[in-house]
Order: C-alpha cells, then sequence, then structure tokens
C-alpha cells in the first residue's frame, strides 16, 4: 500500500514537469499548424481544425529557405563539438594527470575566461572576427563558438579523467604500450561516458546561440543558423507566429533525432560517477 | 631474464627525498622483498625500475643494459598493481593478451598464451567476463596472469596482496611463491607487511628513509638485525627494548639491581666503557618467564594475557622499568598468571642484542648466535 502510494506520488511529479517542459512545445506545434493569421482565433482549441500546412511550405519555400539555416546549425554545432572536445580533452588530460607548475592557476585561467557573460566578450570577438575576415562566414561562428565552450567542457572533462584511476596508465605502460596508444585504447574509452555528456553540452549549447550568431552573419543568409533565420521571419512583413512556430518545429527535429540516437549513452554520461541504477 | 640491479639511485620530490643514492643487485631468478614502514620509497624504488618513475640521479640496470633512460614501454618489465589496474572496460582474456599485443604476437599465438596461463593459474572459466564481475580473489589472479602471460626480464609487485582478506592473503603468498619459483624469473616484491616479507623472501631487503637499513636472508635477519630499526620491524610480536647500562667491569649491563652477561660472542671491548647506556633488545618469545623466583632474573607484574592457541602472550610492568612500559612475552599456554601476579623474567645472554643508543647500531656483528 505505502509502495504504490509512493510510486503513485513519484509518478504524479513526473508527470507534473514533463507537463511543464511539453506544454509549450505542444503549443508550438499546434500554433505551427495554424493557417496564418488565425493564431490567436477564439476559442482556443486542442487541435486546430483544419490542419494547414501553409507555414512549413512558407518557411521551406523561397523565400526563407530554413532547412538552408538548419543545415548551417548542423555544421556549426558538429564541428564546435568536435573542436572544443578536442582541444579541450588535450587541456583536461593535462589537468587532470599530467604533473607541471602551474596547474592549478591554469585551470582557474580558464574558468574565469568561462565567467565572462557573452554580452562582455561579443564586441571585441565581432572586431576579432571582422579583423580576420570571417564575417558572415560558418567559421567564423563556429571558432569563436568553440572558445566559449573550452571552458566548461574543459572542467567536466578534467572532473572525468581525475577520476580514472593513474594506475590504469602505469598498467598500461609497463605493458608495452607507448603514451598515445594509451591514451587511444585505455584513457579514451574508459573517458567516453564523459566525452559524450560534455559533447551534449556543447552541441545544444551552440545550437541554442543567438547572440553571437546573430552579430557574425551580418543578416546573411549564407552565415544564418536556426535562431538567427527564425528571427528573420519576423522583420520580413510582419510577425507570424504560424511561421515561427513552424520553424521552431523543424529546428527542433534533427536535435531530437541525435538524442534518441544516442539517449543510452548520454544518460550514462551524465550520471556517470553517480550511483549505480 | 636478467640480472636487474640499482646503481646509487635516488629520487626527490621536492624536498623530501625517496630514495637516498641506494645501490642493489637484484638476484638473478630469486624473489627479493623490499620491505619498510610506510614512506621508506620502497614503492618508489619500484616505480624507477618499472620506468614509471624518473630517478633524479642513479642509473638502473637490466643485465649489462643500462635502461635508466628507456621509457617503461620499451622496457621488459612486468608489473603488479596493488589496485590490480585491471582494465575495466576489456574482458579478462583481452586484459591478459593486451601486453602480448603490444609486442605485436599473432592472433593464434596470443590466444595459446593466455589460455596456457590462465589454466595454471585456474581462471580458464572467467575468460569471457569483466573485470567488475569478478571477485577480490580473482581480479587478483588475473593482475598476475597479465604479468605471467609474457616472459619479462623482472615482475615487479607493489603490495598485490594487500586487498585480500587474511586468509586468501596466506593462501596467494604461497601460490605466488611457488609459481615464482616454477617460473624462475627475476621478482622484486614490495610490502609492508613484515610477516609477509619473512614468508617470502629468498632474500629480504629493509629500507629506511630511502636508504637499505640491513639486506640478506630473512632469517639471518631476524635472528642478527643490524640496528634497532630492523630488530623492532621485523617480528611479531614486536621486540621489547630495555634501557640498561654496562657495569664498573664492562662486562655485564645492569637494569636496577639485575645484572645479567654480555652475549657470549660479542668481544668484551666491543661494548664500550664502564657506565655506558645501552638498548637491550630481547625478543617475545626469548623471554624467559618463571611463577618461581629464580636465579639472574626481574620481577615483574603480569598485566595482561592474550592467549593465542598455541601459545600466550603476556604484557608485564615491572618497577626497574619506566612507567607505563610494558614487556611482552611469549609464554606457553599453561602458564597462567593471575593479574598482578608477581613473576620473574629471564633474558638469556645468547638471546638478548645489544644496541648503541646514539647510533642504533647494533654492538656485534656475530657468526650465527645459536638458537
Amino acid at each position: 500500500m505505502r509502495r504504490s502510494l509512493h510510486t503513485l506520488a513519484s509518478l504524479v511529479v513526473t508527470a507534473v514537469v514533463a507537463l511543464f517542459c511539453l506544454l509549450p512545445l505542444y503549443w508550438v506545434l499546434v500554433t505551427s499548424l495554424k493557417r496564418p493569421g488565425t493564431e490567436f482565433r477564439l476559442p482556443l482549441r486542442a487541435w486546430p481544425a483544419p490542419v494547414s500546412w501553409e507555414s512549413y511550405l512558407t518557411v521551406l519555400g523561397p523565400d526563407f529557405r530554413i532547412q538552408h539555416a538548419i543545415l548551417n546549425s548542423l555544421l556549426v554545432s558538429a564541428a564546435v563539438t568536435a573542436g572544443a572536445l578536442f582541444l579541450a580533452g588535450l587541456a583536461a588530460y593535462a589537468i587532470a594527470r599530467l604533473r607541471f607548475r602551474y596547474k592549478v592557476q591554469s585551470l582557474t585561467l580558464i574558468q574565469m575566461a568561462g565567467m565572462a557573460p557573452a554580452i562582455v566578450v561579443i564586441a571585441p570577438t565581432f572586431v576579432l572576427i571582422r579583423s580576420l575576415g570571417l564575417l558572415s562566414s560558418l567559421p567564423g561562428l563556429i571558432l569563436p563558438n568553440i572558445a566559449y565552450s573550452i571552458p566548461l567542457s574543459t572542467w567536466l572533462l578534467a572532473a572525468y579523467f581525475a577520476n580514472l584511476p593513474f594506475d590504469l596508465e602505469d598498467a598500461a605502460k609497463t605493458d608495452g604500450w607507448p603514451p598515445f596508444q594509451v591514451f587511444l585504447r585505455v584513457i579514451l574509452p574508459l573517458a567516453a561516458p564523459g566525452l559524450f555528456s560534455a559533447g551534449v553540452l556543447v552541441f545544444l549549447g551552440s545550437w541554442g546561440e543567438f547572440m553571437l550568431a546573430l552579430t557574425i552573419s551580418m543578416g546573411l543568409p549564407e552565415a544564418q543558423t536556426v535562431p538567427v533565420a527564425i528571427l528573420g521571419f519576423s522583420q520580413a512583413f510582419q510577425l507570424q507566429w504560424a511561421w515561427v512556430s513552424a520553424g521552431i518545429v523543424l529546428s527542433l527535429l534533427p536535435v531530437i533525432v541525435l538524442v534518441l540516437l544516442f539517449q543510452k549513452t548520454v544518460i550514462q554520461g551524465l550520471t556517470a560517477g553517480a550511483v549505480r541504477y | 631474464m636478467a640480472q636487474v640491479a640499482v646503481q646509487q639511485i635516488s629520487k626527490r620530490f621536492g624536498s623530501v627525498t625517496a630514495v637516498d643514492e641506494l645501490t642493489w643487485t637484484f638476484d638473478d631468478g630469486g624473489l627479493t622483498v623490499l620491505v619498510g614502514p610506510s614512506g621508506c620509497g620502497k614503492t618508489t624504488l619500484l616505480r624507477m625500475i618499472a620506468g614509471l618513475e624518473e630517478p633524479s640521479g642513479g642509473q638502473v640496470w637490466f643485465g649489462d643494459l643500462d635502461v635508466t633512460a628507456v621509457p617503461p614501454w620499451e622496457r621488459n618489465a612486468a608489473m603488479v598493481f596493488q589496485s590490480y589496474a585491471l582494465y575495466p572496460h576489456m574482458t579478462v582474456f583481452a586484459n591478459m593478451a593486451f601486453p602480448l599485443q603490444a609486442r605485436k604476437l599473432k592472433k593464434d599465438a596470443i590466444r595459446r598464451q593466455v589460455e596456457r596461463t590462465a589454466q595454471a593459474l585456474g581462471i580458464d572459466h572467467l575468460l569471457r567476463r569483466k573485470p567488475r564481475e569478478l571477485s577480490g580473489g580473482q581480479m587478483q589472479r588475473v593482475a598476475l596472469g597479465r604479468a605471467m602471460v609474457r616472459q619479462p626480464d623482472v615482475y615487479l609487485m607493489d603490495e598485490p596482496l594487500s586487498n585480500l582478506d587474511a586468509q586468501l592473503r596466506v593462501e596467494m603468498r604461497g601460490e605466488i611463491k611457488r609459481l615464482q619459483r616454477a617460473l624462475g624469473v627475476t621478482t622484486i616484491y614490495v610490502t609492508h607487511d613484515q610477516a609477509e616479507a619473512m614468508t617470502m623472501a629468498d632474500t629480504l631487503v629493509v629500507l629506511r628513509d630511502g636508504r637499505i637499513e640491513q639486506a640478506g636472508d630473512p632469517e639471518l635477519i631476524y635472528r642478527q638485525p643490524a640496528t634497532a630499526f630492523v630488530a623492532g620491524f621485523i617480528g611479531s610480536p614486536m621486540i621489547n627494548f630495555i634501557d640498561v647500562r654496562l657495569d664498573e667491569t664492562g662486562a655485564a649491563w645492569m637494569l636496577g639491581d639485575l645484572r645479567g652477561a654480555l652475549p657470549a660472542r660479542l668481544p668484551a671491548a666491543a661494548a664500550g666503557t664502564a657506565g655506558q647506556p645501552l638498548v637491550l633488545g630481547i625478543r617475545p618469545e626469548d623471554v624467559v618467564v618463571s611463577r618461581e623466583a629464580i636465579p639472574d632474573s626481574l620481577p615483574a607484574r603480569a598485566v595482561v594475557r592474550e592467549p593465542l592457541g598455541k601459545e600466550a602472550l603476556l604484557l608485564l610492568a615491572a618497577d626497574a622499568l619506566p612507567a607505563g612500559s610494558l614487556l611482552r612475552a611469549i609464554t606457553p599456554p599453561d602458564l597462567r598468571p593471575a593479574p598482578d601476579e608477581t613473576v620473574w623474567l629471564h633474558f638469556p645472554p645468547a638471546r638478548i642484542h645489544l644496541f648503541d643508543p646514539t647510533t642504533n647500531r647494533a654492538l656485534q656483528s656475530t657468526i650465527g648466535s645459536p638458537r
């Protein structure tokens, strides 16, 4: 009896939290299926009748080409994830495993860089990217995003590497494997869950990043990511919530697919080092 | 197989000297045990031989090859770690095959060798399991197997048994010694457990503060400790240390009213001048305890009696000793003094050790005292 009460309570709490997260998404979906101009028509219905695909056709059409922005977002996020994990991985490995002077200080320095609010660094970043001639280009977006992602992922990975026993590395060395092979064959496989969780955070962070993307793209569609492209819907003629909603739904699809693909590994990574379940 | 040697090897960590210009040649094909309290440098020495720690000075030799600058992955040393250090993402088979893969052996050669070693260790039924599915004893055997699967110049074992329960530890001591004999590979074994060191060593090396305090046959070290430190470290229950002084003749030691002859093996001149303070050491099993007064004995009070089964450990207080200090004596099980009963202790001259309190060194270097 107690047990089933307990189960019921946790079910209710979970349902409330899930509703809290999903209701806005549901509303976005409903809105995207309404005919533009009828978004606020009363009475509100749980499901639009008739369902209209007009907004989707519009945002995918020649005026907006949201698929182009989605591709840009995918490219940027993937490149940022790969670049940040590689650099942060090396830095984290050094901080967690190697002996050198000013180790703590260097980690502190990296952390301090990560604490500056994005708005503070946006102007110097813009000047820097302009000097490099990378405005309105994907590399101009990728490079600073990598830099922004490094502090958090270094910190996450360093914590993860530090928990791997040193003996394993020493054992692999006395077993006859040189350091880079040890890194590949022992450290990386053991750190895979940590790399994954850091990777997910970096990917989602750069997927949703708006301010830098807006600044660097300079209004040109070549370098627009999804958030910037969606902003464009509201400026073009008038604020069409149905278009905006359709854009949001489309931009969510790749992320949902990725999460479904890697769900198991992601959960493993986020709970690594915590209790087993 | 090779003769492993270290020459004037040192390791400093900042201002701490872990190993201090230590020179030693390990028996070719023998089992040498490095023993000492924590912080004596034994593990650091082992790690320098493995190449995992870079010496601050001195050399490491494998045979007539100076390997000091050779990285660990190019030295042919197999190491067993206290934590076992099994790769958690690999099966037992993959763990044992790992050093062979590094040597670029063919697949079927690896399979054959792993299976043969696993059989010898009785773990062939575990080859498909992951380390987390093994018990402590099984993990220990896999760690041994990973070292024994190849033919290294030397086995390095860093407290491999300290994570096992007492019974399994005793069993594995014998097992390791048997395997080591059969393989005949030079083995260097680190432990802080003096009983493990005594039972396993062909040669015992007692370390203290990064230096060799005494080295040699374990039983000889037990019988003739060169310093008070070795006498105190080797042997359980611990040896008794008693402050005494030489009498006016210089031929006997004095403790209060008690006078005792110097060991016959000790030349009279070796003890020093009349009245000089000395430290007398006598092992608990060498103390003769009597419930009746006997000549040349020290009256003492039984404080605690700890039965050990085949014998008992008696803790004793005596007026001639500083307050609070207790003597340990091993007594036959039928000797059962009442609490606070007065008993008499006799220290047979042949069984006593005398140390210089300033240098802590034994006064004599005798040849085989009779036991």
